[in-house]
């Protein structure tokens, strides 16, 4: 027996993650609660912003205004994370460097306090359930734990650098110094800086395909199961964040330094 | 002759230049070639470079007497049973007897030469001097391997090739 499944011609005959759902957007008239019904890989998005759970039937405009949050930039936010489609690039360009500056901080936090160590507990989970032969196991774990230390460096290089140069950047009292003075202040350059976000993506997509395709399952599936759960949900997370880094708040940098002097 | 041992697209073409003008635009697994259609040593050396991207065999009435015989996979006798053809082509083109006509995608043997050096932490340019192929091959190999194996970076091929024996563990830097 077959089950038909009818989908809007628009969405192909591949539909992927994102296309099953409901595509409607995200309104100001919206309750926050269907926000997580229509899609629940919003709730640390929404987290991100300082919103808790428990907000009864209250919208998005009234649970916003509650909290002090831009509406308009939540919007955007979780817009562009639950509808890949939705990126309006130059009005994302347009808000305050400081508010995107602070909300990368916390998707930080995030992978730092969560992601990577729920992970890291995960792959421990999953070698503790190896029946036989568990090198290759260990071999699984010294990949993640060669990435974690990886992408932990690369986020505190933007916090120590990237971060820093760009709101100085907007500092009233750096204004007149030298573009080639204050990027050797901080110690940010971009070529090092979208090198490794080409890196950390990859990264994530070889492990998911080896525990997929290539490591012989002498492991507890339901614990294998979970850790590639996890690291989809990841990697769509990491895939937003490098899209905001590298089409919002770089062309953002580019802009603020044309009005910067290059020689000292 | 081979119909019923592979179930599998068969295009047959009129000489070198045939072939040559086939393969501009397109890939194939395997090359069966009549040593009769082979003219001069140039047209034997294209095989020295084919040989890299597709099973090479040559069909000949006298198979100790062919020329170049590096050129080419296997030699085989023209007169022989076409069951010699079948441990060839498993081995080679890695056929999936439950999904014929399946493109694989296992790597071949240059390849995996290129995998194992990749894994061992090698530069393209010193891969290059390794197997005597210019660094442009050896990045051509690289694609290929990758989007055979979804596998993109150093350290994830690395652990691919530890999965798979190619080299020992010991040795990953």
């Amino acid at each position: 027996m077959t089950f038909q499944v009818d989908l809007p011609p628009e969405a192909g005959n591949f539909p992927t993650k994102k296309t099953h759902m409901t595509h409607s957007m995200i309104t100001p008239e919206m309750k926050m609660a269907d926000v997580i019904h229509m899609n629940y890989l919003l709730l640390p998005v929404i987290n991100r912003f300082g919103i808790e759970l428990g907000f009864g039937d209250q919208t998005v405009e009234q649970v916003c205004a509650r909290q002090g949050v831009n509406l308009s930039f939540f919007l955007d936010i979780t817009n562009a994370y639950h509808d890949e489609s939705y990126f309006p690039k130059e009005k994302m360009r347009s808000y305050p460097v400081k508010l995107m500056v602070d909300y990368l901080k916390k998707t930080h936090d995030y992978y730092r306090e969560k992601l990577l160590r729920e992970t890291q507990r995960m792959v421990e989970d999953l070698l503790a359930s190896c029946r036989d032969d568990c090198e290759n196991l260990d071999l699984i774990e010294d990949f993640y734990k060669k990435y974690k230390k990886e992408l932990e460096y690369h986020l505190q290089n933007e916090e120590e650098k990237f971060f820093p140069y760009i709101e100085a950047l907007t500092e009233d009292e750096n204004q007149g110094k030298s573009l080639h003075d204050l990027r050797r202040q901080y110690g940010f350059s971009y070529d090092a800086h979208s090198v490794e976000h080409d890196n950390v993506i990859s990264k994530m997509l070889d492990l998911k395909n080896i525990l997929i395709k290539y490591l012989p399952p002498n492991y507890d599936t339901a614990t294998c199961n979970n850790l590639i759960y996890w690291l989809f949900v990841f990697e769509e997370d990491l895939k937003d964040h490098e899209r905001l880094e590298d089409i919002i708040l770089l062309p953002a940098l580019q802009k603020l330094e044309s009005s910067f002097p290059q020689k000292p | 002759m081979i119909y019923d041992i592979v179930q599998a697209e068969i295009i047959y073409v009129n000489g070198m230049d045939e072939l040559n003008h086939y393969l501009e635009s397109n890939t194939v697994d395997a090359i069966f070639i009549d040593e009769a259609f082979l003219g001069n040593k140039d047209e034997r050396d294209l095989f020295f470079q084919l040989k890299h991207h597709a099973l090479c065999l040559l069909f000949s009435e006298d198979q100790q007497a062919v020329p170049a015989r590096k050129r080419f996979h296997a030699i085989i006798d023209k007169n022989a049973p076409k069951q010699v053809l079948v441990p060839l082509l498993e081995n080679h083109l890695s056929l999936d007897a439950e999904n014929p006509g399946t493109r694989s995608s296992i790597l071949s043997e240059r390849e995996t030469e290129v995998l194992k050096q990749v894994a061992l932490g090698y530069t393209n340019q010193e891969i290059a001097r390794q197997l005597y192929i210019s660094k442009h091959t050896v990045i051509s190999h690289r694609k290929n391997i990758t989007s055979k194996l979804g596998i993109k970076t150093v350290s994830g091929l690395t652990v691919y090739a530890v999965l798979n024996n190619l080299i020992p563990k010991d040795q990953i830097q």
